[in-house]
């Protein structure tokens, strides 16, 4: 069997350090090196992975990768990934695809005029619970869907902390919270229906932490052009106590079924005295990012089409965009 | 309870003391009851009612100066008050829950209730005398205050002509259809110094009230953000909630009680209202059955987004559900129904899982407008606060249809 072989541009997002610990589990692939821009951290990386460096993003891309997977500061995707596209690399890139909607464009249209695979990583979707809500919606099992309510809140990643800093950095991140967390919930909307925004309405606000320059909070409702609502809470609300990260939840109005997602919670309660009164909940519940990472591979060895692509990622970063646009309008604006 | 008294005058007295919310009535009393002849049969407050009938007059004009005293009332309302005769109007879901709640509450009596004609057997075994003509009942009975829970296009007609006769009025949520029917109302109880309450139970609910409360203890911050659902298969008990003319829809009936609730822990009305909305076939039209409703109250110390979803869309074996979380600058605070409750029942077919409480938000609801009338104050829930969450639910209603923010204040 052929090793497909990864190329990690950047450990600035955590999930390179997720992403890498899936990929070592898997005995097809092998990891070519890796570069990044922040030298402390391409010495740490260097030095606990043992991993070839590589300078920036073009030697990166100019190694023997099989594909480059993206995991840099959302503002430099775009860098990141052309420079793969541009040297015949398949992209595996995590979300949000871009910061702008042209760079978004760009990649796309630079993957397909080289013929090279653009991934877009929603590993939501390849949770067993979105499969199975998917299968229920496609089947017609769950009727007409009639309107879907979607949460995706977080803790805000540690502003203190210089590795998870630039999340709520708008030069870095492309916004905050509503950039980070909208288009997680968006996607899988997409997914399971068909349809078509026809405006959004958002709201981006700073209402919980002083010190950074981004929104922290939000609110965003589409407007479908078949007449149906949808909603999506993308607000870094938890505080630092809640006993986790965060949540992806959703209630979904079939004319046949109601059906909720409450995706993360299959947890144990863990009661620690080190905590004080602090619950924390500890997860036992599937590993999405293994079962995207392991389809995405797949359709590398067996040159199939991405199971998530690069218009997908296109869209579900617009509904962002639309959000900030209109809470700087104040109203609704058109798709 | 009423019908362990000997006469109401003295019921009146035990649930004055009963329902001094803090405070020291108890100690009180047994200190005044072991120096007072009059009162040596007394031996706890619960007995009060039960055994006031052997105090002498002197020893009644003592205790209601004294109760005066401590509730800071005007005596004559605790020495002279009967229990009030409440008129009903209407015998649905909330009609029937506020007859009983009447019922239980020693200061108060119900008199006569308005319905239709089915409803005539419940009502007489009530010990209440039934109407299936509203004008009529009007006409004939003499009322202290009377309690509507018609459906909702039908309130202002109702509440007008008991306003007219002077009577107090609890309105059932929402207060009425359209704004200027909820104006309408507000002057003429203003006019005849009528007090009008609204049940907007939320207020009245412990959960609810627990939730106001640890945020004034700053428990997390100052709160920035609320989040409430609302979801539930469409009322089945009635059709007129399928006409929009009369019910307003998903947006005035039901997701109103967490606007109204959002607006009160915010203490002001937002300034910006926005809404997206599904419409559903719900009898026999297609209707908003789903709302998802954005209140911006702007930069402020305090609330500043609100958002809130109600359904009517639920399948029908999904249970009722609430949640609400507020999110301040040091910590989050959430519950919902279904949660973790006391007491789950499992039969057969399904299962039922409660929150229980001695007295529920409707019973509280019902206290409260009684309590205002004897004490002669505002009820919680003014008419002006009914009206307001009229107003944010009407905004949100044409928000939802014209896809357009609206600014609140200029909104008619």
């Amino acid at each position: 069997m052929k090793k497909i072989s990864i190329g990690i541009a950047s450990f600035a997002h955590m999930h390179a350090y997720s992403y890498l610990n899936v990929f070592k589990h898997m005995n097809n692939v092998d990891i070519a090196g890796f570069c990044d821009l922040d030298e402390n951290r391409a010495e740490r990386i260097r030095s606990e992975f043992n991993l070839p460096f590589f300078a920036d993003y073009d030697a990166l891309a100019r190694s023997d990768a099989d594909a480059i997977l993206v995991t840099t500061e959302n503002v430099r995707h775009v860098d990141a990934a052309i420079a793969a596209l541009e040297n015949g690399k398949d992209v595996i890139v995590e979300k949000p695809i871009a910061t702008r909607l042209d760079d978004a464009q760009k990649m796309i249209d630079l993957a397909r005029e080289n013929e090279r695979k653009l991934f877009q990583c929603y590993p939501c979707r390849f949770h067993p619970s979105a499969r199975k809500v998917k299968d229920l919606i496609a089947s017609g099992a769950a009727g007409d869907v009639q309107g879907i309510t979607a949460t995706n809140h977080g803790c805000m990643p540690d502003h203190e902390n210089p590795e998870t800093a630039w999340f709520s950095t708008k030069e870095l991140a492309g916004g905050g919270a509503v950039m980070d967390h909208t288009t997680h919930a968006a996607d899988l909307i997409f997914w399971f229906t068909d349809w078509i925004p026809a405006s959004v309405f958002g709201i981006a606000r700073r209402l919980f932490h002083g010190d950074i320059n981004c929104d922290d909070a939000g609110m965003v409702l589409i407007n479908f052009d078949n007449g149906i609502a949808a909603s999506i809470d993308p607000s870094w609300s938890r505080p630092v106590s809640f006993p986790t990260w965060g949540d992806l939840t959703m209630i979904i109005y079939g004319t046949k079924m109601t059906i909720t997602i409450d995706m993360f919670n299959q947890n144990i309660n863990v009661f620690s005295n080190s905590a004080k009164k602090n619950a924390t909940w500890q997860s036992f519940g599937s590993d999405a990012d293994a079962q995207m990472l392991e389809s995405y591979i797949s359709a590398i060895a067996n040159d199939t089409d991405p199971p998530v692509g690069g218009e997908d990622g296109y869209k579900a970063l617009k509904v962002a965009l639309k959000a900030y646009e209109s809470s700087d309008k104040g109203t609704f604006v058109d798709w | 309870m009423n019908q362990s008294c000997e006469s109401p005058r003295q019921c009146s007295l035990s649930t004055l003391i009963y329902q001094r919310p803090h405070g020291d009535a108890n100690d009180w009393l047994v200190s005044l009851t072991e120096n007072h002849p009059g009162f040596a049969k007394i031996v706890d407050l619960a007995s009060v009612g039960k055994v006031a009938g052997f105090l002498t007059s002197q020893a009644k004009s003592v205790l209601s100066i004294a109760i005066a005293a401590i509730l800071s009332l005007d005596e004559s309302n605790v020495m002279m008050m009967d229990p009030l005769k409440i008129g009903l109007f209407g015998f649905g879901f909330m009609g029937k829950t506020h007859a009983l709640n009447v019922k239980n509450n020693p200061n108060a009596q119900l008199s006569a209730v308005f319905s239709v004609e089915k409803d005539r057997l419940d009502i007489e075994q009530l010990g209440a005398k039934f109407y299936d003509d509203w004008h009529e009942m009007i006409a004939a009975e003499i009322f202290d205050a009377v309690i509507i829970a018609t459906p909702t296009f039908t309130h202002a007609e109702i509440g007008l002509a008991a306003i007219n006769k002077g009577w107090h009025v609890f309105l059932e949520k929402p207060m009425e259809r359209t704004l200027g029917k909820c104006q309408l109302l507000n002057e003429a109880a203003e006019k005849r110094q009528i007090l009008l309450g609204m049940g907007h139970v939320l207020r009245f609910d412990d959960e609810y009230l627990a939730i106001k409360e640890k945020i004034a203890s700053g428990a997390i911050g100052i709160p920035k953000m609320v989040r409430c659902t609302r979801r539930g298969p469409p009322p089945g008990w009635s059709t007129w909630f399928f006409d929009e003319e009369k019910s307003g829809t998903v947006i005035l009936d039901l997701t109103i009680h967490d606007l109204d609730y959002i607006c009160w822990l915010a203490g002001t009305a937002p300034k910006h209202v926005t809404a997206s909305a599904s419409s559903i076939l719900l009898g026999n039209n297609n209707m908003f059955g789903i709302s998802h409703v954005v209140l911006d109250f702007e930069a402020s110390n305090g609330i500043e987004l609100g958002f809130a979803e109600a359904s009517w869309a639920a399948t029908a074996s999904y249970p009722f559900s609430t949640s609400i979380e507020v999110a301040g600058t040091d910590g989050m605070i959430s519950s919902q129904v279904p949660g973790k409750h006391p007491i789950e029942i499992y039969s057969d077919k399904s299962r039922e899982a409660m929150n229980v409480f001695s007295k529920d938000g409707y019973a509280n609801e019902i206290d409260d407008f009684i309590i205002a009338i004897v004490e002669g104050r505002p009820p919680k829930v003014s008419g002006a606060d009914g009206m307001l969450a009229v107003k944010v639910c009407l905004a949100a209603l044409e928000s939802a249809k014209s896809h357009e923010t609206f600014d609140l204040e200029g909104f008619t």
